[in-house]
C-alpha cells in the first residue's frame, strides 16, 4: 500500500473501524512513514475532541419543563382531534372497509349480471317481433285490420275503410320513455294462434270467438302480437300478414 | 448496576433512583432492557407513571443527542419534547425484541432532521463558517472554578460544534452516534436504517472534514 491508499483509510483507522488485516498494514506503514503518522495523529486528535464534545449540564428544571410540556401536549391532542386526522382516519386501511368494498363489488357484479340477462331477454323479444322497431314512435299505434266490425273497443275501426288502419291512441310518451319503452314492455310476444286463446275481453280479429270470420281471412294467415305496457289500459296489439299465397295456390291445385 | 427489575421498585423515589442509574452515559444500548421492557409494556397499557419513568430514563440521552446535532439548547429542548411526543404516540409500534434506546435514537435523529429543515430558513447557525465566529458562541455555563480551563473547554466545544455544523445531516448523525455516543458501526447502521458500508463511508467522510476544519482553525489561531 502506498501513502495515497493509506491516507484514504486513515479516518477509519483512527476509529478502529477497519478489519484486523487492514489495521495491521496501516500500523506497519505508519511506523515507517512520518507524513502518514502525522496525518493519523491529526485524525486521532480531532476524534478525541469529538469525544469531549459533551453538552452543558442541563438543570433538572429544563427536563421537568420538557416533561410537563409533553404531558400538556398529549392532553391537548387527546381532547381535540384535528380535522385532518379525522379525515385521514377514514382513509386508513381497516378490515371493515375491506369487507364493505368486497360486498360492494359483489353487489355490482351481481347487478351487472342481472342487467345483462334482462337485456338478453329483451333482445329475444325484438327478434320475435322484427317489426316492432318501426312502431317506436312518439305515439302508440294499434293496427286494426278492416275485417273487424263489431269490436266494442273504443279503438274499433270505422266501416268502409279498406286496408289496415292505424288508430292513434291519445297517449304520447314522455321523452324519457322512448328509451325506456322496451323495458316497460312486460308481456307478451307470441304468434297469433298460440297467443289468442290467452287474450280476454272483447272479441278480436283472429280469435276463436270471432263472430264474423271472413273467408278472405282464411287465405291470409295473420301474425298477432300483443304487448302489455306497464299501464294496464294500454296494450299494443300488432298484426302482420304472412305471405301464404304459395300455400293457397297449392290448395287450389288440389 | 442498574439491572433491578421494576417489580423491585416499590415507590416513586426508587423509580427515580432507577432512572438516574439508567440515564448514565456510556454504551448502554442493551442495559436494563428488562426493566425498560416492563416500563414500555405498562406505558403501552396506558400507565402514565410508566411513561413518565421512560421519559426520565431517556431524557438525558435525548437532550444530549439533540444538542449535539442541533447545536443549541433551545432547539434541543424543542426536539426532545417532540421526541417524547412521538415515543408516546408510537409506543404501540415498538416491538419488545427491539432495542429501546436504538429506537429512541432513531426518533431523535428524525426529529432533529425535521427541525433542521424547519429552521433552515430561520437560522444561519449551521452554515459553514470561515473564521468569523465571534458572534455565535455557544452558551457555556461557568460551573468550573478554573476560568482558564473553562475557556479552553468552551473553545474546544465551539470548535467541534462548528465543525459538526458543516457536515451534511447524514454524516452528522453518523459521527455523533459513532464517535460521541459511542455506538458501534452496526448499531449506527441499525439506528439510521442504513447499511454498515454506507455508515462507514459517512463516518470516514465526516472524520476527514472535521479533521480538515480543526487543522484550518488551529492554523488560523496560531497565525493570529
Amino acid at each position: 500500500m502506498n501513502c495515497k491508499q493509506i491516507e484514504k483509510l486513515l479516518p477509519l483507522y483512527a476509529g478502529r473501524d477497519l478489519d484486523a488485516q487492514s489495521e495491521r498494514l496501516i500500523t506497519a506503514h505508519i511506523e515507517a512513514c512520518a507524513a502518514c503518522a502525522a496525518t493519523a495523529g491529526e485524525y486521532q486528535q480531532s476524534r478525541e475532541l469529538l469525544q469531549e464534545f459533551a453538552p452543558p449540564a442541563f438543570s433538572e428544571d429544563v427536563y421537568a419543563g420538557i416533561r410537563q410540556n409533553v404531558w400538556r401536549q398529549i392532553e391537548t391532542e387527546s381532547t381535540t382531534v384535528s380535522v385532518s386526522e379525522l379525515i385521514a382516519g377514514w382513509f386508513r386501511p381497516r378490515v371493515i372497509w375491506a369487507v364493505a368494498s368486497a360486498l360492494l363489488v359483489a353487489v355490482l357484479v351481481l347487478g351487472i349480471f342481472l342487467i345483462g340477462n334482462r337485456s338478453r331477454t329483451q333482445q329475444t323479444v325484438v327478434i320475435n317481433a322484427p317489426e316492432m322497431n318501426r312502431n317506436r314512435s312518439s305515439k302508440q299505434i294499434v293496427a286494426i285490420p278492416p275485417h273487424e266490425k263489431s269490436s266494442p273497443s273504443p279503438l274499433a275501426p270505422r266501416e268502409g275503410v279498406k286496408g289496415p288502419r292505424q288508430v292513434y291512441v291519445g297517449h304520447s310518451e314522455r321523452r324519457g320513455d322512448r328509451k325506456r319503452a322496451p323495458d316497460r314492455l312486460n308481456t307478451l310476444v307470441a304468434n297469433a294462434p298460440d297467443a289468442l286463446p290467452k287474450t280476454s275481453g272483447s272479441p278480436r280479429l283472429g280469435t276463436p270467438s270471432d263472430p264474423d270470420p271472413s273467408p278472405a281471412r282464411d287465405s291470409v294467415k295473420t301474425l298477432r302480437m300483443e304487448i302489455q305496457t306497464k299501464d294496464p289500459n294500454i296494450r299494443i296489439i300488432w298484426f302482420a300478414q304472412r305471405d301464404t299465397k304459395p300455400v293457397s295456390h297449392n290448395s287450389k291445385g288440389t | 448496576m442498574g439491572s433491578r427489575l421494576i417489580e423491585d421498585v416499590p415507590s416513586g423515589a426508587s423509580d427515580m433512583v432507577l432512572a438516574a442509574e439508567m440515564a448514565l452515559p456510556g454504551n448502554a444500548l442493551t442495559r436494563n432492557q428488562t426493566a425498560l421492557a416492563l416500563l414500555v409494556e405498562r406505558a403501552t397499557a396506558g400507565d402514565t407513571a410508566a411513561f413518565e419513568q421512560i421519559m426520565i430514563h431517556s431524557q438525558q440521552r435525548v437532550m444530549a443527542m439533540s444538542w449535539r446535532i442541533l447545536g443549541n439548547e433551545a432547539d434541543a429542548r424543542d426536539a426532545s419534547q417532540e421526541v417524547f411526543l412521538r415515543v408516546y404516540k408510537y409506543l404501540r409500534r415498538f416491538k419488545q425484541d427491539q432495542d429501546f434506546f436504538a429506537w429512541v435514537y432513531r426518533i431523535t435523529v428524525n426529529v432533529c432532521r425535521d427541525l433542521l429543515k424547519k429552521r433552515q430558513h430561520e437560522s444561519e447557525r449551521f452554515r459553514a463558517l470561515d473564521g468569523d465566529s465571534s458572534e455565535e458562541m455557544l452558551e457555556i455555563p461557568f460551573v468550573h472554578e478554573d476560568a482558564e480551563q473553562t475557556l479552553i473547554q468552551a473553545q474546544r466545544r465551539e470548535l467541534i460544534s462548528r465543525a459538526i455544523a458543516t457536515l451534511p445531516f447524514k454524516e452528522r448523525a453518523s459521527i455523533v452516534l459513532r464517535d460521541v455516543e459511542g455506538l458501534s458501526t452496526d448499531e449506527v447502521a441499525r439506528v439510521l436504517k442504513s447499511s454498515s458500508t454506507t455508515v462507514r463511508s459517512q463516518i470516514s467522510s465526516a472524520r476527514r472534514k472535521i479533521r480538515d476544519y480543526c487543522r484550518r482553525y488551529m492554523r488560523v489561531g496560531e497565525e493570529s
